[in-house]
């Protein structure tokens, strides 16, 4: 009779216990990011939005009736197969609940095939409107696409700087074919004219050839579509060398402290554009880069910021939910709702892409870049 | 000497044992292949790293055909790599073939393009050849970049169905045996190769090709054998990567593939014939079982290749060899 007895209070303490085991269990989410290689000062900015975000919601009681976020970071290295393995590991080993991973585009694509019906993937910064139009259920963007943000920034380039003749140069990537193809078509319906396109591969480090023959066509704007740090700054330091020209942008979302540090000056006075903006900031945008700024000694970027939503997001709409692992559930409320951001309030169509209220015009002034026009998001 | 040129029967003597070898060395390489396959059984994201390793691994095994065949650094191999690679993205997605089809394209392409780069470029040795076949592999990159059929930039993805026969790639187990088993397969013909007149002659020519014009081999045309033997196996490499990368981009013919390729071989071994296969392991991997911060990480992989490449520039198996025959010299020296 003892013995029955001991048992059956063992099993009582284990029923009585177990709920209150699981509500202590965290919700895992796999970040997948560039910790190495040359993207890594991206995943170094993502991380620390990434951690801010878990901060503050663990500091806040955590999701799901108190469970802690507990965030576990894999190296993508940027190349697809680091990814790949990055998220097989994350899926497999660590049993996270959620994916967030997509800083490049092939990488994101090859990271989505092995995500698709498995488990919720929110791609914070990736841009390449492909990455969304795959038809993935449970796949999430938080950046505008690359489509949308070059769509108003060409047009106020075409419109409000009105140039007579567009000289670009740029990375043979993706990014920049298809930032080309939408200038193509905002050119064609306007009176500027597109004087001549040169792009260049990976490992160019001189580029005084490809400007003195952009400067010959008698172009009065430049444009250069380049998304990595070091070599934008390469770049106009010697477009600077060679007098510049009276029109000077760079594309969207990609000028970041990192270019206009190392670009010692050369870069001053260059239009750009972001879905971010530091100076000037008001409201909620202003708090979180109060908040971020004090943490890390540092100020936050659009990386950052992607990151740290991605976060927020994947947390709010898991707790709305009242699951960390229905996925259809999840993406159903992630889609139904509007969720409160720095940006603003932030919702996703149908595909899963992001659509923010703002988007801001820059321009290149000391080291960092200043507001020069807002946009409405339609 | 007369064996190289005629395969006389000094070579056939020994044909006898080394048939023993070979067989007992296939044997325990099946018994790995099964004890991997079945002991990661509740491991996806080993078995398919597994996998893609096995693929790497052939790759590795491509590169040594010229350099521990020939003794040539061919920087330019990760073209045939690419070929492969995009040949079954290509016939699957544009054409509505089959993985197996495009996989056979790809080898087929793969030597037809081989030897006409063959033609042009082995009458050139040592720096001058690895910087031509460098270059060829850079035009094919620019090409997979600009070309609507590759994709561009961004590359080909999104495939139907990565399946050989009835056995799906999409499965991380069957994914691991498959490439395990051609693999082995490509490890049984390098063995077959090596002990064949061609494998002499190949030998002959890396320890002192005018020794081995002046012995009647046609050094130029063996050299072309090995290069047209050794691009539609990098194509079979590349192919193999696609059930774990999901996405091919130009970015596959990066000579950065070829130089990790060429470590995996070096640190496995340039001289044996499992040599690039043991390196390959160890070079994907060890780095996911370091434990340790990703840059830091870098650092310790890299002074460990720094490490084996001055105390056993023949590779890893040359530490064993050291040690067994410091064994062997402790054992005769305790004898009475």
């Amino acid at each position: 009779m003892k013995l029955r007895a001991k048992a059956a209070l063992a099993a009582l303490a284990v029923l009585v216990a177990t709920p209150a085991a699981q509500a202590a269990d965290p919700v895992k989410i796999g970040m997948v990011l560039p910790l190495t290689g040359p993207t890594a000062g991206y995943g170094k900015d993502g991380k620390l939005g990434a951690d801010m975000a878990a901060a503050e919601i663990n500091a806040a009681g955590g999701i799901l009736d108190g469970r802690e976020i507990e965030l576990v970071y894999e190296d993508e290295k940027g190349a697809p197969q680091d990814g790949v393995a990055a998220v097989q590991k994350l899926m497999t080993r660590e049993r996270v609940q959620a994916i967030i991973a997509g800083m490049n585009s092939s990488i994101t694509l090859a990271e989505s095939a092995i995500t698709k019906n498995r488990i919720l993937h929110v791609n914070p910064a990736a841009q390449a409107d492909a990455i969304t139009a795959q038809g993935s259920p449970w796949l999430f963007q938080i950046n505008n696409t690359a489509s949308t943000n070059a769509t108003i920034f060409h047009t106020y380039l075409t419109e409000q700087m009105a140039p007579k003749a567009i000289a670009v140069m740029g990375e043979n990537t993706e990014f920049n074919k298809a930032v080309l193809e939408n200038l193509r078509e905002i050119v064609g319906e306007s009176s500027v004219e597109l004087a001549e396109i040169a792009t260049y591969d990976g490992a160019t480090t001189d580029f005084t050839s490809i400007i003195t023959r952009l400067k010959s066509t008698g172009a009065d704007m430049i444009y250069v579509i380049d998304a990595y740090p070091a070599r934008t700054a390469q770049i106009w330091k010697q477009i600077r060398q060679q007098g510049g020209f009276p029109m000077e942008a760079h594309a969207v979302g990609t000028v970041q402290r990192s270019a206009i540090v190392p670009a010692e000056g050369a870069m001053e006075g260059v239009i750009t554009a972001d879905i971010f903006i530091a100076e000037g900031a008001t409201g909620d945008m202003a708090r979180f880069i109060d908040r971020f700024t004090e943490q890390n000694g540092v100020a936050p970027n659009k990386v950052s910021l992607v990151v740290y939503e991605a976060v927020k997001v994947v947390a709010g709409a898991m707790d709305k939910a009242g699951s960390a692992d229905d996925y259809a559930l999840i993406s159903d409320t992630l889609r139904g709702n509007v969720w409160t951001t720095p940006r603003g309030a932030l919702s996703f169509d149908d595909n899963g892409r992001a659509k923010a209220p703002y988007f801001y015009i820059h321009k290149v002034t000391g080291e960092d870049v200043g507001l020069l026009d807002t946009f409405e998001v339609e | 000497m007369t064996d190289i040129t005629t395969g006389a029967p000094a070579g056939r003597a020994r044909g006898g044992s080394a048939s023993l070898k070979g067989a007992g060395l296939l044997a325990l390489g099946i018994a790995a292949a099964l004890a991997a396959g079945f002991g990661l059984g509740g491991d996806p994201f080993l078995l398919n790293l597994a996998g893609y390793t096995c693929g790497f691994a052939i790759f590795a095994l491509s590169v040594n055909v010229m350099l521990g065949g020939l003794g040539e650094v061919p920087l330019g191999h990760c073209m045939f790599y690419g070929i492969g690679a995009y040949a079954p993205a290509m016939a699957m997605n544009h054409a509505g073939l089959p993985y197996e089809a495009g996989v056979a394209i790809g080898m087929v392409v793969a030597a037809l393009i081989a030897a006409p780069i063959g033609w042009l470029t082995l009458h050139l040795t040592g720096a001058y050849f690895s910087i031509v076949s460098w270059g060829l592999s850079g035009v094919a990159m620019v090409t997979a970049l600009n070309l609507d059929v590759t994709g561009g930039p961004l590359g080909l993805f999104g495939f139907s169905r990565l399946a050989v026969g009835p056995f799906d790639l999409s499965r991380p187990q069957t994914y691991f045996f498959v490439a395990a088993a051609i693999l082995l397969a490509v490890l049984v013909v390098l063995y077959h190769v090596r002990g064949s007149r061609f494998g002499r002659a190949m030998e002959a020519i890396r320890q002192g090709p005018h020794l081995a014009r002046s012995l009647g081999i046609d050094v130029f045309r063996e050299r072309l054998k090995a290069l047209v033997l050794s691009a539609p196996i990098a194509a079979l490499a590349g192919a193999l990567s696609l059930p774990y990368t999901q996405i091919v981009t130009p970015e596959v013919m990066s000579v950065l593939r070829t130089v990790d390729a060429l470590l995996a071989a070096l640190i496995g071994g340039v001289g044996l014939i499992f040599g690039p296969a043991v390196g390959a392991v160890i070079f994907t991997i060890l780095p996911q079982f370091l434990d340790l911060d990703p840059n830091v990480k870098v650092l310790v992989f890299s002074l460990l290749i720094i490490l084996v490449m001055v105390a056993a520039p023949g590779g890893l198996h040359q530490l064993w060899k050291a040690a067994a025959a410091r064994l062997s010299h402790a054992r005769k020296g305790d004898a009475p």
